[in-house]
């Protein structure tokens, strides 16, 4: 039996640790740490909370708009603030453009390279590529003359040994299994997803200003003017550009992403029988046209919210009274007692008790990572798109029902297929595919709101605090973000924010266990995964990025050759 | 090892929150033919200060020259670095380049091939990003990183007041760089 250590698994870097014991050829036990004291909420605690989001957008290094939008909501929902439909328009189309933006780069920049080998691309026959490319979609750039320019690229690219995002592949690993045809197809909308990628943030220029990190929220709406006729507004004319781009995008999903995703799951079938985890999952709910609810999310979204138990296909509704966290396993202590903590009572105080870094191992039968362990009803849970299909599925939803049920029949497999690996890298897919068509809809449901007189884009009644009810504020801010349920907690006295806690979706996906021992849904993913190769672990890499990991926040130092790791001290 | 002081260290509030309201780039256009990317997370103490610095380095804008607050975004930056004629990087720097607060400016093939990029995880996803480009045919002709060594990254908004005292340093061999590439700086010869 031999213990394989992980640090770090994500190819963007980040700050998770992977132990997993294999025997056997298999994996028999496995535990997901963050390594990087996670304390960021302590910055928040005494500051003013209008001024909350614009700290929360920095959590993660990748999902910067989500903390903003969950932030904001969190405030508003706290003060009473309402943000009027064009604000709350504008921060749906941010936020989904978003995702589908997030969804393809993670798709062809990181995941793809668990199933598909550049490399063997070399072998492939431009003409035999074509054929194929042509039988799987009617994409416009799927021509011999075009296949060989992308190898020649792909040849010399390889060559000149600066080879960057593939630098730590497993090239050649038996694993991989795909024809050297499909894997040229794959590299060429690899480069395809590169110019995808640049003309797609473009939306988010246009409505959040030029800045990567959007400035543009307030509490109680956006700080953007709207006008179909100003120069110095969001007007036709942008509204009419952007939504040129989300159109180009619902095309590149249609005849490009979603293509690969099923060419992928048809030639490796078995990872619908593995990963599956926890079988529980859990929907705020999100992307919908009704006013905001006190300290629920809204109802009647593009997702529906619910919890699923143990497989069940059974929802049942989803009440926010049910999250605490718990740090029996956790670098934390709790003041009172070793109990599990809702999150408007959570504490952030550090106790590390793990063994001065560089290390060998972490010591599992105490606290073993940074990252506290969210339960819902004390019950372990998955989030994610994965949850969100499932949810939408098992309501037999009107948009989504349909998506899901189609790729099903196409693949020829059971709904429970879809508790798996591949069914999570599946349901991410199929969202993006959701979200490039509702983010459209919106745009036309803007424009329309905006053409009939309602200009209104900020709540300004609730921006003094004098204007705020009397006593300690409570505030929750949800959002289904690019990787599942994220929700923000704030509680203000005096006008300043008292307490302060993001719970994050990774948090519930690669959380410790909990003091009952329940794993969390990394954990319980990757026990039973086959391992051919302990040096060379593909199939457990697949399975943790098939939850898109997304570990920010990681002060992680590289010498000056860029791979020895200098490790910050955390506390 | 830096000498981190915890997270409930000294605060230096360098960049208040106003700052953060403020749009660092220049108007909203098509895209300038030089970018400067501030690269880090200002709630990690000093490892935030190539945001600072970038901020700093766009008051008043440089015509030409498109100044980003990159943070953390790694892979995610590919977009912004694509079809620019040159790209100057502010960031931390590991501490083997130095003492906490030494300067440093490393040239294009280094920063490409990752040597000196470092700092938060997502620095790593930058010089892929970079390679990303190469791949598509669209990669910036020029390519330098002014870096200083961080004193301390730690849960803090925020610079060390070592770090704080480097900013300007930073500014101007940024600057110098920029006149290198024959950009118009006011006020640099």
């Amino acid at each position: 039996m031999s213990r394989l250590v992980i640090d770090p698994v994500t190819r963007v870097e980040g700050h998770l640790r992977v132990e997993v014991q294999v025997d056997g050829g298999q994996v028999t036990e496995a535990y997901a740490s963050s390594t990087m004291w996670r304390g960021i909420e302590t910055i928040l605690t005494g500051r003013d909370p209008r001024d909350a989001w614009l700290f929360a957008q920095r959590i993660c290094g990748v999902c910067t708009t989500v903390h903003a939008l969950a932030s904001v909501r969190a405030v508003e929902d706290a003060v009473g603030a309402v943000p009027p439909r064009n604000a709350r328009l504008l921060r749906d189309i941010i936020a989904a453009s978003l995702s589908v933006h997030d969804h393809v780069v993670h798709f062809y920049h990181l995941q793809a390279l668990d199933w598909v080998d550049p490399t063997a691309a070399l072998a492939a026959d431009p003409t035999r590529a074509a054929a194929l490319a042509q039988s799987i979609s009617n994409y416009p750039r799927s021509t011999a003359g075009l296949f060989a320019a992308v190898q020649t690229r792909l040849r010399v690219f390889l060559e000149s040994g600066k080879i960057g995002p593939f630098t730590n592949g497993y090239w050649g690993h038996p694993a991989y299994r795909l024809s050297p045809e499909m894997n040229l197809i794959a590299f060429s909308h690899y480069l395809d997803a590169l110019d995808f990628q640049r003309d797609y943030v473009r939306v988010h220029a246009l409505l959040g200003g030029k800045n990567p990190h959007p400035q543009t929220y307030v509490v109680g709406g956006m700080a953007s003017p709207i006008d179909l006729n100003s120069q110095d507004a969001i007007n036709a004319n942008t509204l009419q550009e952007v939504a040129q781009i989300l159109q180009r995008g619902v095309e590149f999903v249609e005849q490009v992403f979603l293509p690969d995703l099923e060419a992928i799951a048809g030639a490796y079938p078995e990872w619908t029988t593995y990963g599956r985890g926890l079988g529980s999952y859990m929907v705020f709910g999100d992307y919908s046209a009704s006013p905001p609810r006190v300290a629920r999310p809204p109802r009647d979204g593009l997702f529906p919210g619910g919890v699923i138990r143990n497989g069940s296909l059974a929802v049942e509704p989803f009440d926010p009274a049910g999250i605490a966290e718990s740090v029996a396993h956790s670098w934390f202590r709790y003041e009172q007692s070793d109990a599990a903590l809702p999150p408007w009572l959570g504490e952030t105080q550090p106790q590390y008790t793990g063994p001065e870094p560089p290390f060998e191992q972490l010591d599992v039968a105490g606290k073993y990572s940074w990252l506290k362990a969210p339960r819902y009803q004390g019950m372990a849970v998955e989030v994610g798109p994965l949850a969100r299909l499932l949810v939408g599925y098992s309501l037999n939803d009107a948009r989504i029902h349909p998506l899901v049920q189609g790729a099903l029949d196409r693949l020829h497999l059971p709904p429970e297929a879809l508790m798996s690996t591949l069914g999570r890298v599946l349901a991410r897919g199929l969202e993006t595919r959701l979200m490039a068509q509702h983010s459209l809809d919106l745009v036309a449901e803007l424009r329309d709101n905006v053409a009939s007189g309602d200009l209104a884009i900020a709540d300004t009644g609730r921006w003094r605090p004098t204007s705020w009810p009397d006593g300690t504020l409570r505030g929750v801010g949800f959002h289904e973000a690019p990787r599942g349920a994220l929700s923000h907690w704030v509680v203000i006295e005096g006008d300043r924010i008292r307490n302060y806690q993001a719970v994050v979706p990774t948090t519930w996906n690669a959380s410790p266990r909990d003091a009952d021992g329940n794993p969390g849904a990394y954990e319980a993913s990757l026990v039973g995964t086959p391992v051919a190769d302990p040096q060379r672990p593909l199939e457990v890499l697949r399975t943790l990025h098939s939850f898109d990991p997304c570990m920010a926040c990681a002060a992680h130092l590289y010498d000056a050759d860029g791979n020895d790791i200098i490790q910050v001290r955390v506390q | 090892m830096t000498a981190a002081t915890g997270p409930h260290g000294t605060s230096h509030e360098t960049t208040s929150p106003a700052v953060l309201r403020e749009t660092v780039a220049a108007a909203d256009g098509p895209d300038a033919p030089v970018l400067v990317l501030g690269i880090g997370n200002e709630l990690l103490g000093d490892d935030g200060v190539g945001v600072v610095a970038a901020r700093r380095l766009a008051t008043p804008p440089l015509p030409g020259v498109d100044v980003l607050d990159g943070g953390t975004l790694g892979l995610m930056l590919m977009p912004y670095l694509a079809g620019r004629r040159a790209v100057l990087i502010l960031d931390a720097v590991a501490t083997a380049h130095g003492r906490p607060g030494d300067l440093v400016v490393i040239p294009d093939g280094d920063v490409r091939r990752g040597h000196g990029v470092r700092a938060t995880a997502h620095d790593i996803g930058l010089v892929d990003a970079l390679a990303a480009t190469e791949l598509a045919g669209c990669a910036p002709r020029h390519v330098a990183l002014v870096g200083v060594v961080p004193e301390s990254i730690t849960d803090r908004w925020g610079l060390s007041a070592l770090l704080a005292s480097r900013v300007d340093a930073m500014v101007d061999a940024a600057r110098a760089v920029l006149t290198d590439w024959e950009v118009q700086v006011p006020g640099h010869a």
